[in-house]
């Protein structure tokens, strides 16, 4: 019987990353295509329809082209440190919930791989070991472009991660449980203020933390506008600068799995995951987290980059303390009763 | 691995050799860098992100623009002037044509005054357009640049209509135009002053009240009036500290006194003011455009033929014998100016832009000096440099608004 | 059982290896790496016997920000600032070998003492399960039975963090700075530069209509002649930096 749960857990995770891997591939298709209409050009539309094997070319391409490593690398770490970030990345989809549990020839499969009942810290834990990924590289490649790009992305994910954690408090002292089903289960119940029937997202109770959650979210991935461990007009391209070939594309690929990753998790732990208003299923979960992939690109294509300083200064002295606000104010609601809802 | 051990001397300038201390780290920007505009290399030491001292290093596009003044004919130098600021192509091209003039005493008709006022103002905005949309995605805007450039489009759109070539247009001519105006020119143009205000706004839409511009721009690369007098800052980065001085109104060339037209100033000498200076300049421009489309003259002669020293025109050429050696020596032998030296500026798009001819009543100039704004602004650099962010010089950079080719001719 | 055994034997050999490198290693960041591994298969050694919320806290909190930051100190501070850790000073390592074995010997002492024969406590799996899992179960002993070090622990990060922003106040980089800023004054060889700074000054009065606010909070002047505001600059507020 164990042996059979670990099978179809496994088999859901293969499942699982193969998707994720192809959605990565036309995550950078849609990302190309949507800023392209954002900013007045047509985009990729010559490979393939619509310029759908684009995604394809720029694999080729990639894989194609020569490893180099820089004579004055650290050449080991140089090697291993794209994989980390890479392999780190899709880990977060695992406990994240894709519908109710399915019933095939007797079996049960469930439709995530892990239930791990601290999810939520689980996840945080993969975002701060895949700061490695980031440090190693940009110290291992022995460029000043590197390790700078390097040294403000460890800071920018240490501190955007507190402010990520913080405000997913909140969440947690409202449903009273770190584990993502818990929380989706949570959510699955219906709200009723007065005449309104409202699904009990926590977008509703917890708007601060939501976002916060976004901000930081958008911060954690090194997105625009805080893009700046990769910041190509200052640092050229940051911790990656040199890297070219398959181990550039591996940090390319993580960037996008975990844009995908994250908003994911935003859309379960906010916005009720695969509830809808009928027929509950992956496709709502989809949906939302297509929601926040295409507010990732709206992001990119209308605001400048923070400085590195400002960066600092939003989290430590405005995100931060209305995180912590935040946490207050539910805990006090919970406390008094009022959040009996 | 980098090695901290061999410390690298920094020379600023003469006063002053920096060696980096321990804490300190020397990161080198440029040549290939994808936001010093061209070839520019800036030699920074940081401490952490804050940059200690800047040292601008310039060359890497020498072609020796002036010495080649030195052995051309005076008509064969004007395309040479195209490819200093080449953003720019047919203001450096005024600036030529009016200190030749100004040598040999040749007055353009009024028709042709007109028009080079229109293609010089018109030449202002694509420059400014460049320059907002590079400036803007040095700081992480992405999308401005590509709105910038397609309606710097339409301009040199105007440009190959006048004239048939876009970036290097070699457009004007010593003694005017020699090619008429083409039929549907003046429409092309009023056309483009109606759609021109929405776009400005557009793009202000984007940046003037967004708050991670303003926090980049605000306060950022501040200099003050005096210090810019001192450098002798021209253009935006002088008026952006609130220094009245703009050569069309100083020293009036062509007929910009007759036309009504503001010089905007700022009040504070940051990035973020020499942003608004530049909007309005492009506002002011569009005005003068209007103004030049209402009263230049619908037909009248575009070359000052009259003068020995302007090539004949092409149908007598072909039909006068006088006219025909005249022709045949201007082309070969080129033709001889009065002996002198002239200075004449012309108010670019980036500042003062003036040649400085010497003539030794020879058909070549005895000396020939460009004095290119950017390449007098770019000195600013290590002044606004000084306690910035890294991440604010390349903010500084696009603020100068400098042209490579123009800074190193 | 068998499965888990074999499992714990790997993951501590793996962890005793990620220790030995943190020693032998003479890069400091290779030696970083190393205590990385270590903490990782110490945070796997937590999984295996069911203590989820202890092995994420063990990454969260070891492996990913005291690490981090110690790797972050490494990358920044020159080489020759390092203390040399292999140089073969005799006392050092004997020094270095009686503390470990004194380590070892408490530990082994600690182990022998209670885990093998002291009673197990009350928290046994049925009742962690009573309360609802382990992170339960830690939650309320932490902040009911053990609430004042938890508070006092709280004061004394709060007085490091305060410590570490004190010590990190930046006057060395505006000490140079200012006499970068002397050094650019004199080499502009201009009479009257910063050092001596004008008054301030106002914008020239009844010019209000040229004034123009123009976004930002910010106005710009419309001049229309040359000869408009030149008697000084038109704008007040600049000072010496």
């Amino acid at each position: 019987m164990d042996w059979q749960r670990l099978l179809v857990s496994y088999l859901v995770g293969f499942v699982l990353l193969n998707v994720l891997l192809g959605l990565m591939a036309y995550m950078t298709w849609f990302e190309r295509r949507v800023l392209a209409r954002l900013q007045h050009r047509v985009g990729p539309n010559r490979t393939g329809p619509f310029g759908l094997l684009q995604p394809i070319a720029d694999g080729i391409k990639l894989l194609a082209k020569e490893d180099i490593v820089p004579a004055n690398a650290d050449r080991l770490v140089f090697l291993v440190a794209p994989l980390l970030s890479f392999a780190l990345a899709p880990l977060g989809a695992a406990v994240i919930p894709f519908g109710e549990t399915l019933h095939l020839f007797g079996v049960d499969v469930p439709l995530l791989v892990a239930d791990i009942n601290v999810a939520v810290l689980y996840v945080l834990a993969l975002g701060s070991v895949g700061v490695y990924g980031i440090i190693l590289g940009g110290y291992a490649s022995g460029n000043r472009y590197s390790l700078l790009g390097a040294l403000r992305s460890t800071a920018q994910v240490i501190s955007y991660e507190l402010v990520l954690g913080l405000s997913l408090v909140g969440v947690l002292i409202l449903s009273g449980s770190l584990s993502l089903q818990d929380i989706l289960r949570e959510q699955q119940r219906t709200l009723v203020i007065g005449p309104l029937t409202l699904p009990n997202w926590y977008i509703l109770s917890q708007p601060l933390a939501f976002a916060l959650f976004l901000i930081a979210a958008v911060a954690e991935t090194n997105r625009a506008p805080f893009d700046l461990p990769e910041a190509e007009t200052e640092l050229v391209a940051g911790y990656f600068t040199e890297y070219s070939g398959f181990r550039f594309s591996f940090y390319f690929l993580a960037e996008y799995i975990n844009m995908i990753v994250v908003s994911l998790l935003a859309a379960t732990l906010f916005l009720g995951g695969i509830d809808g208003p009928i027929a509950d299923g992956v496709w709502w979960l989809a949906l939302k987290a297509l929601f926040f992939l295409f507010f990732y690109v709206w992001l990119r294509a209308t605001l400048p980059r923070f400085r590195y300083d400002q960066l600092m200064g939003l989290a430590w002295k405005v995100l931060l303390p209305l995180a912590l606000l935040n946490i207050a104010l539910t805990g006090l609601v919970r406390l008094w009763g009022i959040g009996a809802l | 691995m980098i090695d901290f051990s061999q410390p690298t001397p920094v020379i600023l300038s003469e006063v002053r050799l920096i060696t980096p201390t321990r804490r300190e780290l020397v990161l080198n920007m440029g040549p290939q860098h994808p936001s010093t505009h061209g070839v520019l290399r800036v030699r920074l030491t940081l401490e952490g992100e804050t940059v200690i001292a800047c040292d601008p290093v310039i060359g890497y596009l020498h072609r020796g623009v002036e010495k080649l003044g030195e052995s051309h004919r005076y008509a064969q130098f004007v395309p040479w002037t195209d490819r200093t600021d080449y953003v720019a192509a047919p203001s450096n091209n005024l600036g030529y044509v009016l200190a030749v003039e100004k040598l040999c005493g040749i007055q353009a008709p009024e028709r042709a005054q007109y028009w080079r006022m229109i293609m010089a103002e018109l030449t202002r905005i694509a420059s400014h357009l460049v320059w907002l949309g590079t400036h803007a995605l040095d700081i992480g805007a992405l999308s401005v640049s590509l709105y910038t450039f397609r309606d710097r489009e339409l301009i040199l759109d105007i440009f190959e209509k006048f004239c048939g070539a876009r970036l290097t247009t070699n457009m004007m001519e010593i003694g005017g135009f020699s090619r008429e105006i083409p039929p549907d020119l003046p429409e092309m143009v009023r056309e483009f002053c109606r759609y021109f205000p929405k776009a400005i706004r557009q793009y202000e839409d984007l940046l003037t009240e967004n708050p991670i511009w303003l926090a980049r721009t605000k306060g950022v690369g501040v200099i003050e009036p005096e210090v810019a007098i001192n450098y002798g800052l021209t253009g935006a980065c002088l008026r952006g500290s609130g220094v009245n001085y703009d050569v069309r109104k100083a020293m009036p060339y062509l007929l910009y006194d007759r036309v009504e037209f503001e010089v905007p100033l700022g009040t504070h000498g940051d990035v973020y003011d020499r942003y608004l200076v530049r909007m309005e300049e492009m506002r002011q421009s569009i005005r003068i455009i209007e103004q030049c489309l209402e009263q230049v003259p619908t037909d009248g002669p575009l070359m000052a033929y009259e003068s020995p020293y302007v090539i004949p025109p092409h149908k007598n050429v072909m039909t006068t014998a006088e006219d025909m050696q005249r022709h045949f020596i201007w082309v070969i032998k080129g033709f001889s100016p009065p002996k002198g030296e002239v200075y004449h500026a012309v108010e670019h798009s980036k500042g003062e832009l003036g040649y400085y001819i010497v003539s030794d009543g020879s058909p070549i100039p005895y000396r020939l000096r460009i004095r290119s704004p950017d390449f007098v602004n770019l000195q600013s650099l290590p002044y606004m440099a000084q306690g910035a962010m890294l991440a604010d010089i390349v903010a500084l950079i696009g603020t100068i608004d400098i042209v490579l080719g123009s800074v190193d001719r | 059982m068998a499965l888990s055994v074999l499992v714990f034997w790997l993951l501590a050999l793996v962890s005793i290896l990620g220790a030995l490198g943190v020693v032998v290693a003479r890069n400091p960041i290779h030696s970083a790496i190393g205590l990385v591994l270590s903490f990782l298969n110490v945070a796997a050694i937590y999984l295996v016997a069911r203590a989820e919320f202890l092995a994420v806290v063990q990454v969260i909190v070891y492996a990913g920000a005291v690490i981090v930051l110690v790797v972050f100190v490494t990358m920044l501070v020159h080489p020759d600032d390092l203390p040399e850790f292999h140089g073969r000073r005799p006392l050092r390592v004997a020094t270095g070998l009686i503390l470990g074995i004194a380590l070892l010997a408490e530990v082994t002492a600690a182990i022998l003492a209670r885990g093998l024969r002291g009673a197990p406590g009350p928290w046994t799996e049925e009742t962690v399960a009573a309360v609802g899992g382990n992170t339960s179960a830690l939650g309320q002993v932490l902040y009911s039975e053990f609430m004042l070090p938890i508070q006092l622990t709280a004061v004394l990060l709060l007085a490091a963090t305060i410590g570490a922003i004190v010590l990190a106040r930046p006057e060395a980089v505006s000490e140079r700075l200012a006499v970068a800023r002397r050094l650019l004054t004199i080499s502009l060889a201009h009479p009257r530069g910063l050092d001596q700074p004008e008054p301030p000054l106002a914008l020239p009065a009844g010019r209000d209509e040229r004034v123009k606010p123009a976004g930002g909070g910010r106005p710009i002047v419309l001049a229309r002649s040359a000869d408009e505001f030149t008697e000084r600059p038109a704008w007040g507020e600049w000072r010496p930096r």
